[in-house]
C-alpha cells in the first residue's frame, strides 16, 4: 500500500510531463493527419501520396536506410572483433577513438565530408592523382554521398552495439571450436556470429531509424534536389508552408521508427537467449 | 526599522505619481522604446549588417536590434505562423514575397509621418506595394555571370544555357525563389514565348532538367557562389548583392546583361522594407526603417558592397556602380509584376517540383 | 591470438574512415579556404568565430538549454528510476516503456508537432517550447543511466536505515542518492552534451534571438562556405571534449555508459 503511494509520487511527474510534452502533440499530430477542413478523411494521404516527390524521397529514405544499415554492419563486425580481442589498454584507446565521433554534432561531421566530397577536395585530388579519373566527379548532392555520410554517422552505434555483444561471449567458446579444428573464419561464422547475433539487432535498430529519421547529412550532402523524408518535411513545412503535406510525411517518419523498434524487438525477443 | 518601514511606502508612492506624470510627457511626444527590435531579412553579410544597422541604431536610440536571418520563403512561411502574435518588427521581401506577404495580410501600413528619408528615396521605390505597404531600399539587378576562360565564345543570351559543352555546368535559381518565376520567364522569351506563352519555357527547363544538363536548382545565392569557387558551374543567373562575393573570387569571370535578337531584356527587382502586422512597436519599427533608408547608412552599405543605394542623395564611385549593375540603363530594365507571380505561384510549384525532384 | 594482415588492413581503413573528416576540419580551420591541403595559415576564422555575436549568443542559448534540460530531465528521471528499480510494481514494464518512448520517436516529428501544436496554435513562447523539446529528449537517458546505477545498489542498507527508524525520504536522501552520485552526474554531462550537439529537434523551434549552436552554424552554411564552420566546429568538439574529459578523470564514467 505504501509502496504504491511511493510509485505514483515517483513516477507521477515524469508521467504527466512525457504526456503532455510528448503524448498529446504526437497525438494532436497523427489525429490531424487525418483532417481536411472539418472533415475526417484521408485525403492528405491520397494526397501526398499521388506527389511523385514524396514517392521519390519515401524510397530513397528506405533504400539509403537498409544500405547504411548493411555498410555499418559490414565495417563494424571485423573492427568489434579485432578491438574486442585486444588487450584492455590498446582496447580503450581503440574504442575511445571510434566512439569519439558520437560526441560530436551531426553538423561537423558532414561538413568534413562537404570538405572532402567536394570537386577540389581530397577525394578527387587523390582519385586524379592515382588516374582513376581525368576530370573532377560530381559526388556533392547525390545519394551516393549522403549514404557515405551516414555511414560515417551511425558507424560508431553499431560498433559499441556489437562490441558489447561479443564481450559477453566467453572467449573459451570460441577457444573450444578453435582446438576442435576450426579455422579463425569458420569459428567466427558458426560461433560469434550467431552469438552476436543479438547485438546486430539491436545495432541494426538504431541505425536504420536513425537513417530514415536523420536530418542534417542529407541536407548538407543531397542539397535540394536528393530529398530524403526528412529534408522533405522541413522544406515543406518551412519553405513551402504546405501543413498538409508535411504532417502526413511527419506520421509516416513516425509511423516507420515505431513499426522497425516493435518488429526488432519481437525478434530480440524470440530470437536470442 | 518601523519608521523606515512607514516612510518607504509613501515614498514609493509619490515616485510611483511622478513616473505616471512624466511617462504621460513622454507618451505625447512617442511611444516607450521596447527592449529590443526584431528584424527579418537576410543571412547575408551578416556582420556588415550587425556593424551598419544594429550597432549604429542601437547607438542612436539604445534599443537593441535582434535579427532573424533566413531565406524569403521560411521568413514569410515563420511570419503567418506568428500572425496571431507577431515576434517580429520589421522585414524585408524580394518583390515576389513581398506580394505574397500582402495578400497573407501580415504586413501593415507604414505611417510616413515617420519617415523623414522617404522624399530622398527614387520616386518609384517610395510605394512599390502600394497602400504604403513597403518602402523600396536596394534595386537588384539580374546578370549572366560565367567563367571567360572555360566558355567561348561569350555568353551573351539565356539561350547560352542549353549550349552542349556546358552541360553540368550550369545551376539556375529553383522557383520558389526571388529570380525563379524571372529566370522561368527569361527562357520563355528567349525562345519565342512570352509571359502569357510560358509554356516554351516549360518545356525548355524541362529539358535542362531531364538532360541532366542542370548540375542543380540553387536555392540562395550563396549556393551558387560556392559552386562556382568549386569549380562545379561555369555559368548561373547571378544578382547584384552576390556579384561583390563572386567578384572576390578572383575567378576569370565575366558579369553581362543578357542582349541578342530576342528580346529578353535585363531583370531588375526592388527590396522593400515593411512593418509587420500586429507588431506592438510599430514606432520604432518606422524609425528603424527610417535609418535604414538614410544617406549615412545607405552610403555605408554600398561602400560595404552590401546592397546598392535606392536614396538618391547617395554618391558613389564609378567602379562600386558597375559592381552593383547600376552602370547599366536601368530604364532598359524589366521589372516583373508581383501581383502576376502571386497569382499564379502556387501553380507553378507544383509542377515546378514535380520537374525537379529525381 | 594470430593477427591476419588482412584483417589490419582493414582496422587501418576503417579508422582512416573515421577520424578523416575530423582530419581534415581540423586542417581547413587554419586555411584561407576550404581548398584541402590549405595554401597559407591564419587563425583568422578563429578570431570571427568567438568574435561574432550571433556565434557567442547561439552558445549561450545551447548552454542555457542544455543546463535547464537536463536537471528538469533529471528531476522526473531518477525519482522514476528509483521507483522502478526499488519497486515490482504492476505496469512497471508500461511505464518503464513510457519513460524510454521518446527514443522511439524521431525528434524531428517531435519537434514539428511541438511547433504545430504548442508554439503556433497554443501560441508558448519560443524558448520554453526549445526547452521542453530538449527535455523530453532527455528523459529516457536520465532513467536509463540512474537506474543503470541503481541496479548495482544494495537496498538492504536502505531497508536498514528505514527500521531503524529513519523516514524513507530521508533513507533515500542520506543513503541511496550518495551513492548513486556518479550515476546522476554521469547522466548530467551525457545529457547535456546530447543536448548541446542536437539538431532535429531544434529544427522547428528556434526563433529571433533564441537559437542553438549548431543551428546557427547551419544557417551560416547556407549563406557562406568557409572555414569558418570548420573553426567553430574545432572549438565546439573542443569544448564537449574538455568537459566530457573532466567528469570522466573526476568521477570514472565509464562503467555507467
Amino acid at each position: 500500500m505504501r509502496n504504491r503511494a511511493a510509485v505514483f509520487a515517483l513516477t507521477g511527474p515524469g508521467l504527466v510531463f512525457l504526456g503532455f510534452s510528448l503524448l498529446a502533440p504526437i497525438a494532436l499530430l497523427v489525429a490531424s493527419s487525418f483532417r481536411s477542413g472539418d472533415a475526417w478523411t484521408v485525403a492528405p494521404y491520397v494526397s501526398t501520396l499521388s506527389k511523385s516527390v514524396f514517392r521519390i524521397a519515401a524510397l530513397r529514405t528506405l533504400r539509403v536506410g537498409l544500405i547504411v544499415t548493411a555498410a555499418t554492419a559490414f565495417l563494424s563486425y571485423p573492427t568489434a572483433y579485432y578491438v574486442s580481442k585486444l588487450p584492455a589498454r590498446r582496447r580503450a584507446v581503440l574504442m575511445s577513438l571510434a566512439l569519439f565521433p558520437l560526441m560530436t554534432t551531426a553538423v561537423v561531421r558532414t561538413f568534413g565530408w562537404f570538405v572532402i566530397l567536394s570537386r577540389q577536395g581530397i577525394l578527387n585530388r587523390v582519385l586524379e592523382a592515382i588516374g582513376w579519373v581525368d576530370r573532377p566527379v560530381q559526388f556533392l548532392y547525390t545519394e551516393g554521398a549522403i549514404v557515405l555520410g551516414l555511414t560515417h554517422l551511425f558507424f560508431p552505434l553499431m560498433l559499441l552495439s556489437l562490441i558489447s555483444a561479443m564481450e559477453n561471449i566467453p572467449p573459451d567458446v570460441e577457444e573450444a571450436a578453435r582446438s576442435l579444428g576450426a579455422r579463425p573464419l569458420r569459428a567466427f561464422a558458426r560461433v560469434v556470429f550467431p552469438l552476436s547475433a543479438d547485438g546486430l539487432v539491436v545495432g541494426g535498430t538504431l541505425v536504420f531509424t536513425g537513417c530514415i529519421t536523420a536530418y542534417t547529412t542529407p541536407a548538407i550532402l543531397g542539397g535540394t534536389r536528393v530529398l530524403t523524408l526528412a529534408t522533405l518535411l522541413q522544406q515543406r513545412a518551412m519553405t513551402l508552408l504546405d501543413w498538409e503535406t508535411a504532417t502526413v510525411v511527419a506520421v509516416v517518419l513516425l509511423a516507420l521508427a515505431t513499426v522497425v523498434n516493435l518488429a526488432l524487438r519481437r525478434l530480440r525477443v524470440r530470437g536470442v537467449s | 526599522m518601523r519608521a523606515f518601514r512607514k516612510r518607504v511606502p509613501c515614498v514609493l508612492v509619490v515616485v510611483g505619481l511622478l513616473m505616471m506624470g512624466w511617462g504621460l510627457v513622454l507618451d505625447a511626444q512617442e511611444p516607450p522604446k521596447p527592449s529590443q527590435l526584431v528584424v527579418s531579412t537576410w543571412g547575408f553579410n551578416t556582420e556588415l549588417l550587425e556593424e551598419n544597422l544594429a550597432k549604429a541604431f542601437e547607438a542612436e536610440t539604445g534599443i537593441r536590434v535582434v535579427f532573424d536571418f533566413g531565406d524569403n520563403s521560411p521568413r514569410l512561411v515563420r511570419l503567418i505562423a506568428n500572425r496571431d502574435a507577431p515576434v517580429v518588427d520589421v522585414v524585408t521581401f524580394a518583390p515576389n514575397f513581398a506580394a505574397q506577404a500582402l495578400s497573407a495580410g501580415v504586413l501593415q501600413p507604414i505611417n510616413t509621418v515617420n519617415i523623414s528619408n522617404l522624399a530622398d528615396i527614387v520616386e518609384w521605390a517610395q510605394d512599390p506595394l502600394g497602400g504604403h505597404y513597403g518602402i523600396g531600399y536596394t534595386v537588384q539587378i539580374l546578370k549572366l555571370a560565367y567563367r571567360t576562360d572555360k566558355i567561348a565564345p561569350p555568353v551573351t543570351s539565356w539561350r547560352d544555357f542549353f549550349r552542349p559543352e556546358l552541360a553540368g555546368r550550369i545551376t539556375i535559381p529553383d522557383l520558389n525563389t526571388t529570380y525563379g518565376p524571372a529566370t522561368l520567364f527569361s527562357t520563355a522569351k528567349a525562345w519565342g514565348g512570352s509571359l502569357d506563352n510560358l509554356e516554351t519555357g516549360w518545356q525548355k527547363l524541362g529539358e535542362l532538367i531531364e538532360s541532366g544538363a542542370l548540375l542543380t536548382a540553387y536555392r540562395r545565392s550563396s549556393e551558387a557562389i560556392s559552386l562556382f569557387e568549386q569549380d562545379e558551374i561555369w555559368l548561373c543567373p547571378i544578382p547584384s548583392f552576390s556579384w561583390p562575393s563572386l567578384a572576390a573570387l578572383n575567378l576569370p569571370l565575366a558579369w553581362v546583361r543578357p542582349a541578342s535578337d530576342y528580346w529578353e531584356g535585363m531583370v531588375a527587382s526592388l527590396n522593400t522594407l515593411s512593418v509587420v502586422k500586429g507588431t506592438p512597436n510599430a514606432y520604432w519599427a518606422e524609425k528603424f526603417i527610417d535609418f535604414w533608408l538614410s544617406v549615412e547608412t545607405q552610403t555605408q552599405m554600398a561602400l560595404d558592397k552590401v546592397d546598392a543605394p535606392a536614396n538618391t542623395k547617395v554618391v558613389l564611385p564609378d567602379d562600386l556602380r558597375m559592381s552593383f549593375g547600376l552602370d547599366e540603363d536601368i530604364s532598359t530594365a524589366v521589372f516583373y509584376d508581383p501581383a502576376f507571380v502571386v497569382a499564379n505561384l502556387e501553380e507553378w510549384l507544383d509542377r515546378w517540383n514535380e520537374m525537379i525532384a529525381q | 591470438m594470430r593477427r591476419s594482415r588482412a584483417l589490419i588492413a582493414l582496422m587501418l581503413l576503417v579508422y582512416t574512415f573515421i577520424l578523416s573528416p575530423f582530419v581534415v576540419i581540423f586542417i581547413v580551420s587554419f586555411g584561407p579556404n576550404l581548398v584541402f591541403p590549405p595554401t597559407s595559415l591564419t587563425l583568422n576564422w578563429y578570431v570571427r568565430a568567438v568574435s561574432m555575436r550571433m556565434f557567442r549568443e547561439a552558445f549561450v542559448t545551447s548552454l542555457e538549454i542544455g543546463l535547464l534540460a537536463i536537471m528538469i530531465a533529471l528531476f522526473f528521471g531518477v525519482p522514476a528510476a528509483y521507483a522502478l528499480i526499488r519497486f515490482p510494481f504492476r505496469g512497471r514494464e508500461t511505464v518503464e516503456f513510457a519513460f524510454t518512448a521518446p527514443i522511439v520517436v524521431p525528434a524531428l516529428v517531435i519537434g514539428f508537432a511541438l511547433l504545430r501544436y504548442y508554439i503556433q496554435l497554443g501560441r508558448l513562447p519560443v524558448f520554453p517550447g526549445l526547452l521542453i523539446a530538449h527535455t523530453v529528449i532527455l528523459v529516457p537517458y536520465a532513467v536509463r543511466v540512474t537506474a543503470a546505477s541503481l541496479r548495482n545498489f544494495d537496498f538492504l542498507t536502505e531497508e536498514a536505515a528505514i527500521s531503524l527508524g529513519a523516514p524513507p525520504w530521508k533513507a533515500f536522501f542520506r543513503i541511496v542518492l550518495p551513492n548513486v552520485r556518479t550515476g546522476v552526474l554521469a547522466a548530467f554531462i551525457l545529457g547535456f552534451t546530447l543536448s548541446f550537439n542536437m539538431v532535429p529537434i531544434s529544427l522547428f523551434l528556434t526563433g529571433p534571438g533564441y537559437t542553438t549552436l549548431p543551428i546557427q552554424m547551419l544557417s551560416y552554411m547556407e549563406y557562406y562556405f568557409n572555414p569558418l564552420v570548420a573553426a567553430l566546429s574545432v572549438l565546439m568538439i573542443l569544448f564537449t571534449v574538455i568537459i566530457t574529459q573532466v567528469a570522466e578523470s573526476a568521477l570514472g564514467l565509464s562503467r555507467h555508459i
